[in-house]
C-alpha cells in the first residue's frame, strides 16, 4: 500500500450534482486503499461538500486538498487547487461569480484571481490566455482525455503537464449508476443520452499504475501530482466568524452589550438585585471570554424589527437574551442552565434561533439583507438528497415505467413500510419482483442519500464581516434567495455563525387574537407581563388537555399526556413538551406513575440531585451532558459532544467511542452494568429529536400565552388559529372544536365576513379566505368596496366590487348573499349572473341599437337540501352549518352507538361509536410493527383511539377524512384519559 | 371485504389492501361486440355499432320479414341471451336519441318502447344528463340554475337557454324535445391500411421502437404497392405502458409518398410524437386517404437514377408521385422475400 507517488488531483464526489455517484466516505476510502496520502476534491462549480470532505479525509488519514473544477458558460474549464487563504478566497469568489454572472468567463476571471491557486487545464486557449501570470499553471491530461494539441502547446511553451484521473466514480463498475444519474438529471432515458452528456467508462478513480500507463506519453505527469500536492496545504480554519452590526464595531461590542443588558434588566424585572447582577455578570464574563457579544447585538437588532418574537433553543437560558428581548423566559425563575448555551469548553459558536410571526418572517429577511448588504448576508442552503422512494421513482422513470406502476410500488415502501417488513432489501429478498424492479431497487441503494439539488434552509442566515464569498461561495437558490454552498452542519462546523430566523404561526395567532380583543372589547392585553403561567383558568385548560390550537401542546399525544398528568402548571408543561419524543414512550409511563405517587429510586446516587425535578428521568438534552459529566467523568466538551451527536447519523463511529468511554467512566464510579445499561438506554432515547430545557421553557411561554387567549377569548382565539392556518389539525377539526367550545360558527356573509375568520363573543364568522377559488384580489375589492358602505343588494355588490361571473357564482353558492337577498333563491341569483353574460366588471358600454332586451330572470325554486350541502362542501371544503355526522343520523340510530361524551360510563367495556376522522399518526411498536393513534370525533367530543398492529393491518387503509366510520373497541382508562382500543372498523 | 360493483379502484383498495386489479380484456369486449353485431345484422342492413356493446338498428321496412319492431327486439334479445349468454336490453323509438334513452330504461324492464310522437313527454322526467349534448360543462351550468330534468329545459325560452348554456342551447333544445334527425349509419369501408405491432415487451429504447416503426412502415409500403395505391396521409399512434395514447398524423405531399420517404416520414412522426419517457407498448401506423396511383411515364426515364435526385425530379419534373423504378424493384424484392419467408425474415438495420 505504501510508496504511492501520486495524488488524485481531480476527483468528483456526489456533490458534482447529477454526475458524481460516490459519497465522500467512499471516495476517501478508495483513495486510502490505493495508498495515496492526499486527495483533492474538485467538484464542478461548487464547494458544497468542502467541510465534510476535510473532516472525512482526516478520518481516513488523508491530507485534504481544497479545490473545484470550474466550467464557465462557454464550456471552458479548469481545475483549481487552493494553496493558501488567498487562493481559497479567489476560488470562492470565482465560484460565486460563476453562479451569478451570465457573462462569467474563466479566462478573464483567472487573470485577476489566480493568486494562491494551482491551475490545471486541458484548454490550450486558457493556457495561452493565462500564460505567464503564474508558475502554478499545468496542462492537464487524463486517461480519457489526452489532447495532442494541448501537449504540443505545453511543450512549446514549457508548461508542465500533470495527470489526473478526472474521475466521477471510484470504480469502473458504477458506470451504469453514473448513466442513470445523468439520465435522471437530464430527465432523459438511457438511450437518449448524448455522448457529451456523460463521462466515459474510463472516468473512474484509476490506480497510480493505470494512470502512469495511460499517461506514459508524458512520464513526469504523474510525478507532478506530488509537487502540486506539496504546494496545497490550506484547509478552512476560520475560527468563529462573527457577524458585525457595523463594520469595525465588534471591538466595542462588549460594552454596548453590557449597557443594553442592564437597561433591559430594568425593563424586565423593574429593578436589578444582586441575584440578577450575579447572573448577568456570570454570563457577560463567558460572553466576553468567548467573544460572543456581536452575535447578541446582531440578533437584538433583527428582533426589534418584529412585532413579537420567540427566541428559542439554548439561547433561552440566557438572562442577557432575556433582557435584550430576544427571549421571553426568565432563566432565573425557571432555573435554566446557561452553560447549555455558552460554556468555556464549547468551541463552536452558539445557536440563536428566533421565531417570528410567519407572515412577518420574509420582511425580516428582507431587512437583514438590506441592513447588512446583499453580499454580506446569505441564507444557509439545504442539500436535498435522494430519499429511498424518490430514488426508486426517478430510476423507474428512466426505465420508462408508467407513473401508476411506480406509485403502486413506492406506496408499498411508504414511511411505515419498514415496520411491515417492506423495504427494497426485503422486496429483493422475496425474489418475486417482476423485471426491471429488482434492478431498480438495487440501483436505488446506490443513489440513496446522494444530493440532488440545492434549496434554502428554512431560516438559517449567516452574516459575515466583509463579503460572504470571502468565506464560502454563494449562489441564487431557485426561490430567488442568495444561499451559501453549505448546509447547516457544515456551516456550523466551518465556524460561520448561523442565526435561525423562522416563521411561526402561533405568534401570528397571538398577535391577531390580541388585536381582535382590542378591537372588539377595547382591551389591550400585555400577555407577557400578565404571566399567564400563573393564571388558574389557563392552567385548568392545560391540565384537561383542552388545548387544540394551543401552540406546541395541541397534538393528540401531548393533549393525552396533559390529561393523564392532570397538572397544568408551567414547570410540568415544560417537562411534558420535552418528554414527548419518539423513543421515550417507556419513560413517559414511568414519569406518570411517579407523578401519581409511585415511589422511585434515582438511577444512581451520583446523579440523583441532577434529575430530581424530572422524577429521576432524563428529560432534557442537558440532562445527557450533566449525567455524562457526573457519572462517567466526561469533560464538559465531550459530554456536550455526546449530547450533540446522538441525533447525527454520520457520526455513529464517534458515538460508539463515546459509549465505550461512558461505560468505562461509569464503571470507575462503581456503577454496575445493569444500571449503566438503563442510563445508556435513557440517553439513547434522545436520538431522533429532543429538546433542551430552555427551548421547551421558551416555547411553553408561547403555549401559555395562546392557552390564556383560548381560556378567556375563545372566539377571537380560534378564529385567529384558523385564519393563520397550518396548525396541527385541518380547518374542519378547528371548526368542530369551536363548536365544542360552545361557539356558533356562521357561514360567510357578504356584508359581515372579513378576509379571515372573525371571532367575537360567542360567534365565529367564516372568512372569505375559506371560499375555494376566490382569489385575494377579489376579496380585497369586495372589502374595499364594502368599507365605504355595506352592500344593499347582490346587484350593488356586483356593480361596486366589479365581480366576475365566476367570483359571483362562488359567493352565491357559498351562501354569502343568503341574508342580503333573502327574497331570492340562489339559482335566481345565478340566473342574474348568467343573464349578465360577459358583462362582468360593469364596463360601461355604448348601447347597441339592435341589441334585444335581456330576458327576465325566471323564478326558480331553491336547491334541494342535499345540493345545498354539496355546495357548502364544494365552496368551503367542509360542512360548516352542521356536523357531517348529522347527515348519517338515521344510519347511526340503527346501531347501539355510544356518544363520545359518554364513553367514561363504559370503561373496560366494548362499545360502538360513530366517528369522523380528525387526525392520525403511525408509529412503530417496540417490535417495529406499525400501529396508529387516530383521533375521531362525533358531535359531542373527540375520541382518541389506538389501532394496535392487528387492527392497523386490517383497517388502516380504510381511513379517510371524507366519510364517517363505525368503530368497535374497548374503552380504556389510562391515568384518567380515555382511549379506545379499536377492534373493528366499518363504513357507516 | 365489501367491494361492490360501481366502486372505484381507489375505494375498493381502501376496503381491501391486497386487491388485485385485472386489466379490462379489450379483446374480449371487441369479440363480444362483433358477435352481437353479427346477430343484429341478420335483422337490418342498417346497423350502427355504438359504444359498450350497443347497436342502433334501423328497422324501417323490415316488418314484412320479421314482424313488428317489438318482435324483432324480442328476437334479438333472446338470441343474445341464449347464444352469447349476455344480458340484453332494447329500447324502441323513432330515433336514435330516444331509443338510446329507452334502452337505458330497459335495464330495469328489458324492453321499452316509446310510441312515435311521445318522445318529448317520454324524455321530460329524465335527468338532463341523459341528453348527449349535456356534457360536463353544460351540466354544471344547468345544475347551478337548478335545472335537473329535461322538462325544465323545455320550459325555458330559446334566449334564456342560450344565455344559460351558450352555443349548445340549440342542440339541447331539440334533444330535450326528443328530436334527433341523425340516421343510423353503418361503418363505411375504411379506405386505409392499418398496421399495428405490439412490442415483445414494453420499451423506451428508441432504437427498438424505430425498428418496429420501420418494419410497420415497410409493410405498409408493400401493401400500398400491392394495392396499387398511394396514401396521402399517414398517422402514427403510440400506446404507452400506462395505456395513454399519442396520435399524430401528417398530410403527405406528392413527393413524399414513395417508399423511402414514407419510412422517413414515419420516423419523423415518431420523433415529434414521443415526448414521454414511459415505455411504449404498441405502435400503429395508418396509411389513409388511399387513391389509386397514376403512373405517368417519365420523359427522361433512366437519366435520374440516383435516389438523391428522386424528390426533386418528382416535384420539378413531372409530378410523378410513385416510387422510382429502383425503389419499386427493391420493394418488390422485399415483398417477395417476406411472402416466401415470413415478415420477420427481413428487419431494418440500425
Amino acid at each position: 500500500m505504501g510508496g504511492v507517488m501520486y495524488v488524485p488531483l481531480n476527483t468528483h464526489s456526489c456533490y458534482t450534482l447529477g454526475w458524481g455517484v460516490d459519497s465522500l466516505e467512499t471516495l476517501c476510502r478508495a483513495v486510502k486503499e490505493q495508498g495515496c496520502l492526499s486527495l483533492a476534491l474538485t467538484d464542478t462549480n461548487n464547494l458544497y461538500g468542502l467541510i465534510f470532505f476535510t473532516q472525512m479525509a482526516r478520518q481516513y488519514d488523508l491530507k485534504p486538498i481544497v479545490g473545484a473544477e470550474i466550467i464557465d458558460h462557454t464550456g471552458c474549464r479548469a481545475t483549481l487547487l487552493v494553496k493558501n487563504r488567498q487562493g481559497y478566497k479567489n476560488l470562492s469568489h470565482m465560484l460565486t461569480d460563476r453562479h451569478f454572472e451570465e457573462k462569467f468567463r474563466l479566462k478573464t476571471a483567472l487573470l485577476s484571481r489566480f493568486e494562491g491557486l494551482v491551475i490545471l487545464t486541458d484548454e490550450p486557449e486558457l493556457l495561452a490566455a493565462t500564460k505567464g501570470i503564474s508558475t502554478d499553471i499545468y496542462a492537464e491530461i487524463s486517461p480519457w482525455r489526452i489532447s495532442w494539441k494541448l501537449l504540443k502547446y505545453g511543450r512549446e511553451n514549457r508548461i508542465p503537464v500533470v495527470a489526473t484521473p478526472r474521475s466521477y466514480r471510484t470504480n469502473s463498475a458504477d458506470h451504469y449508476v453514473h448513466l442513470i444519474n445523468r439520465a435522471i438529471s437530464l430527465s432523459s432515458t438511457l438511450h437518449d443520452l448524448k455522448n457529451d452528456q456523460y463521462a466515459p467508462q474510463s472516468a473512474f478513480l484509476q490506480s497510480e499504475a493505470a494512470l502512469r500507463d495511460a499517461c506514459s506519453i508524458v512520464p513526469d505527469a504523474v510525478d507532478n501530482t506530488m509537487i502540486i500536492a506539496d504546494k496545497c496545504n490550506w484547509t478552512p480554519d476560520f475560527g468563529v466568524v462573527w457577524p458585525e452590526v457595523e463594520p469595525g464595531m465588534n471591538g466595542k461590542s462588549n460594552k454596548i452589550l453590557r449597557d443594553m443588558t442592564y437597561a433591559g434588566a430594568q425593563w424586565r424585572y423593574g429593578g436589578v438585585d444582586a441575584k440578577i447582577t450575579d447572573r448577568i455578570e456570570h454570563e457577560m464574563r463567558l460572553i466576553e471570554e468567548r467573544g460572543f457579544a456581536p452575535v447578541f447585538l446582531v440578533v437584538e437588532d433583527i428582533v426589534k424589527h418584529a412585532s413579537r418574537t420567540c427566541g428559542r433553543g439554548s439561547a433561552a437560558a440566557s438572562i442577557v437574551s432575556y433582557c435584550l428581548g430576544i427571549t421571553n423566559v426568565d432563566p432565573i425563575r425557571y432555573n435554566l442552565f446557561f452553560e447549555r448555551f455558552i460554556n468555556p469548553a464549547r468551541v463552536e459558536p452558539p445557536d440563536i434561533d428566533i421565531d417570528f410571526a410567519w407572515d412577518e418572517r420574509d420582511d425580516i429577511l428582507k431587512y437583514v439583507f438590506q441592513r447588512y448588504g446583499e453580499t454580506r448576508a446569505a441564507m444557509v442552503s439545504n442539500h436535498v438528497s435522494f430519499q429511498q422512494r424518490a430514488a426508486i421513482r426517478e430510476i423507474a422513470k428512466v426505465y420508462g415505467i408508467p407513473d401508476g406502476e411506480i406509485s403502486t410500488m413506492t406506496k408499498r415502501l411508504s414511511h411505515y413500510g419498514d415496520y411491515l417488513g417492506i423495504s427494497p432489501k426485503a422486496e429483493l429478498e422475496r425474489g418475486d419482483l417482476p423485471a426491471p424492479w429488482p434492478d431498480i431497487f438495487k440501483l436505488s441503494e446506490k443513489l440513496q442519500d446522494i444530493p440532488r439539488h440545492i434549496s434554502v434552509h428554512c431560516g438559517g442566515v449567516v452574516i459575515t464581516p466583509g463579503e460572504t464569498a470571502d468565506w464560502v461561495p454563494t449562489q441564487m437558490a431557485a426561490k430567488g434567495v442568495r444561499v451559501i454552498h453549505w448546509e447547516k452542519d457544515q456551516t456550523e462546523d466551518s465556524g460561520l455563525v448561523k442565526i435561525d430566523l423562522l416563521g411561526n404561526r402561533s405568534l401570528a395567532v397571538i398577535r391577531d387574537a390580541k388585536a381582535a380583543v382590542k378591537s372588539h372589547l377595547a382591551i389591550d392585553i400585555d400577555i407577557v407581563r400578565k404571566n399567564p403561567q400563573d393564571d388558574p383558568a389557563t392552567q385548568a385548560l392545560i391540565s384537561q388537555g383542552d388545548t387544540m390550537g394551543v401552540f406546541y401542546i395541541e397534538s393528540p399525544a401531548t393533549r393525552l399526556l396533559q390529561k393523564k398528568a392532570g397538572v397544568g402548571d408551567y414547570e410540568h408543561t415544560v417537562l411534558h413538551s420535552s418528554i414527548i419524543r419518539p423513543a421515550a414512550n417507556k419513560f413517559i409511563d414511568m414519569y406518570l406513575r411517579r407523578l401519581k405517587g409511585e415511589a422511585w429510586q434515582p438511577l444512581h446516587p451520583l446523579i440523583a440531585d441532577l434529575l430530581v425535578e424530572n422524577y429521576g428521568i432524563m428529560v432534557y438534552q442537558e440532562d445527557v451532558t450533566r449525567v455524562a459529566m457526573k457519572l462517567a467523568g466526561f469533560p464538559l466538551a465531550e459530554a456536550d459532544e455526546l449530547r450533540k451527536i446522538l441525533s447525527k447519523k454520520h457520526k455513529r463511529l464517534r458515538l460508539l467511542d463515546l459509549m465505550k468511554k461512558f461505560y468505562a467512566g461509569a464503571v470507575e464510579q462503581s456503577a454496575d452494568k445493569e444500571t449503566i445499561d438503563r442510563i445508556w438506554e435513557m440517553i439513547m432515547s434522545f436520538a431522533g429529536y429532543s429538546f433542551c430545557k430552555p427551548h421547551s421553557a421558551s416555547y411553553a411561554i408561547v403555549s401559555y400565552e395562546s392557552a390564556s387567549l383560548r381560556a378567556h377569548y375563545p372566539a377571537e382565539f380560534i378564529a385567529a388559529v384558523i385564519s393563520n392556518q397550518g396548525g396541527f389539525y385541518a380547518t374542519f377539526a378547528y371548526v368542530s372544536e369551536a363548536k365544542r367550545m360552545g361557539l356558533t360558527v356562521l357561514t360567510p356573509d357578504i356584508n359581515l365576513s372579513e378576509r379571515v375568520y372573525v371571532g367575537k363573543g360567542k360567534e365565529v364568522r367564516v372568512g372569505f379566505m375559506q371560499i375555494k377559488g376566490l382569489n385575494d384580489e377579489t376579496i380585497e375589492r369586495l372589502i374595499t368596496a364594502r368599507s365605504k358602505q355595506p352592500f344593499s343588494s347582490f346587484e350593488d355588490c356586483w356593480r361596486r366590487s366589479r365581480l366576475t361571473p365566476a367570483d359571483a357564482r362562488l359567493l352565491i353558492l357559498a351562501g354569502c348573499f343568503d341574508e342580503l337577498e333573502a327574497g331570492k333563491t340562489r339559482p335566481e341569483l345565478i340566473w342574474q349572473v348568467t343573464l349578465k353574460g360577459g358583462d362582468s366588471n360593469n364596463r360601461k358600454t355604448q348601447s347597441d341599437l339592435f341589441t334585444l332586451p335581456k330576458p327576465q330572470t325566471p323564478k326558480v325554486p331553491q336547491y334541494d337540501e342535499r345540493t345545498l350541502l354539496v355546495q357548502e362542501v364544494e365552496t368551503l371544503g367542509f360542512l360548516v352549518s352542521r356536523h357531517p355526522l348529522e347527515l348519517y343520523r338515521d344510519r347511526i340510530e340503527r346501531h347501539p352507538v355510544v356518544k363520545a361524551c359518554e364513553l367514561r360510563n363504559h370503561i373496560n367495556r366494548r362499545v360502538e361509536v360513530a366517528g369522523w376522522l380528525v387526525t392520525a399518526k403511525v408509529v412503530p411498536t417496540v417490535k417495529r410493527e406499525p400501529m396508529e393513534f387516530v383521533t375521531f370525533e362525533d358531535t359531542t367530543a373527540l375520541i382518541e383511539t389506538v389501532f394496535f398492529p392487528d387492527a392497523f393491518r386490517k383497517f388502516s387503509q380504510m381511513l379517510s377524512y371524507t366519510r364517517p366510520y363505525r368503530l368497535t373497541g374497548r374503552v380504556m382508562d389510562d391515568f384518567g384519559a380515555l382511549t379506545m382500543d379499536v377492534e373493528r372498523v366499518e363504513f357507516l | 371485504m365489501g367491494v361492490r360493483i360501481g366502486n372505484s379502484v381507489g375505494e375498493a383498495r381502501k376496503k381491501c389492501r391486497d386487491l388485485i386489479v385485472r386489466e379490462p380484456d379489450v379483446d374480449l369486449y371487441r369479440r363480444a361486440q362483433e358477435a352481437i353485431g353479427e346477430i343484429v345484422s341478420d335483422f337490418s342492413p342498417l346497423v350502427e355499432p355504438a359504444r359498450s356493446g350497443r347497436h342502433y338498428l334501423d328497422l324501417t321496412g323490415t316488418s314484412r320479414l320479421f314482424g313488428p319492431p317489438r318482435s324483432v327486439a324480442e328476437m334479438i334479445r333472446r338470441k343474445i341471451i341464449e347464444g352469447l349468454t349476455l344480458p340484453a336490453d332494447a329500447g324502441l323509438a323513432a330515433n336514435k336519441l330516444v331509443s338510446r334513452v329507452a334502452s337505458f330504461d330497459a335495464a330495469q324492464k328489458e324492453l321499452v318502447e316509446v310510441p312515435s310522437g311521445d318522445e318529448k313527454s317520454y324524455l321530460s322526467p329524465h335527468q338532463v344528463e341523459i341528453l348527449p349534448s349535456v356534457i360536463r360543462e353544460t351540466r354544471v351550468k344547468l345544475f347551478d340554475l337548478n335545472i335537473r330534468v329535461v322538462e325544465q329545459v323545455n320550459t325555458l325560452s330559446s334566449d334564456l337557454l342560450l344565455a344559460a348554456v351558450g352555443p349548445p342551447a340549440y342542440l339541447l333544445q331539440r334533444q330535450s324535445q326528443g328530436i334527433d334527425p341523425s340516421p343510423v349509419t353503418p361503418p363505411g369501408l375504411d379506405p386505409r391500411i392499418s398496421l399495428a405491432q405490439e412490442l415483445p415487451e414494453d420499451s423506451n429504447n428508441r432504437d427498438v421502437i424505430e425498428l418496429v416503426i420501420h418494419s410497420l412502415a415497410l409493410d405498409g409500403v408493400l401493401q400500398l404497392a400491392a394495392k396499387g395505391c398511394d396514401a396521402s396521409e399517414m398517422a402514427l399512434m403510440l400506446t404507452y405502458g400506462d395505456r395513454k395514447r399519442e396520435v399524430r398524423s401528417m398530410k403527405l405531399p406528392p413527393h413524399k409518398r414513395s417508399g423511402d420517404s414514407l419510412l422517413k416520414t414515419a420516423i419523423d412522426l415518431f420523433l415529434r410524437i414521443q415526448l414521454r419517457r414511459v415505455r411504449i407498448r404498441r405502435v400503429e401506423i395508418d396509411f389513409r386517404s388511399l387513391t389509386p396511383h397514376i403512373e405517368q411515364g417519365s420523359l427522361m426515364e433512366g437519366l435520374f437514377c440516383q435516389r438523391e435526385n428522386l424528390a426533386s425530379r418528382q416535384i420539378i419534373g413531372n409530378h410523378k408521385a410513385v416510387p422510382s423504378v429502383s425503389d419499386r424493384s427493391l420493394i418488390d424484392a422485399i415483398g417477395l422475400i417476406r411472402t416466401r419467408f415470413g415478415s420477420a425474415s427481413l428487419a431494418w438495420g440500425v
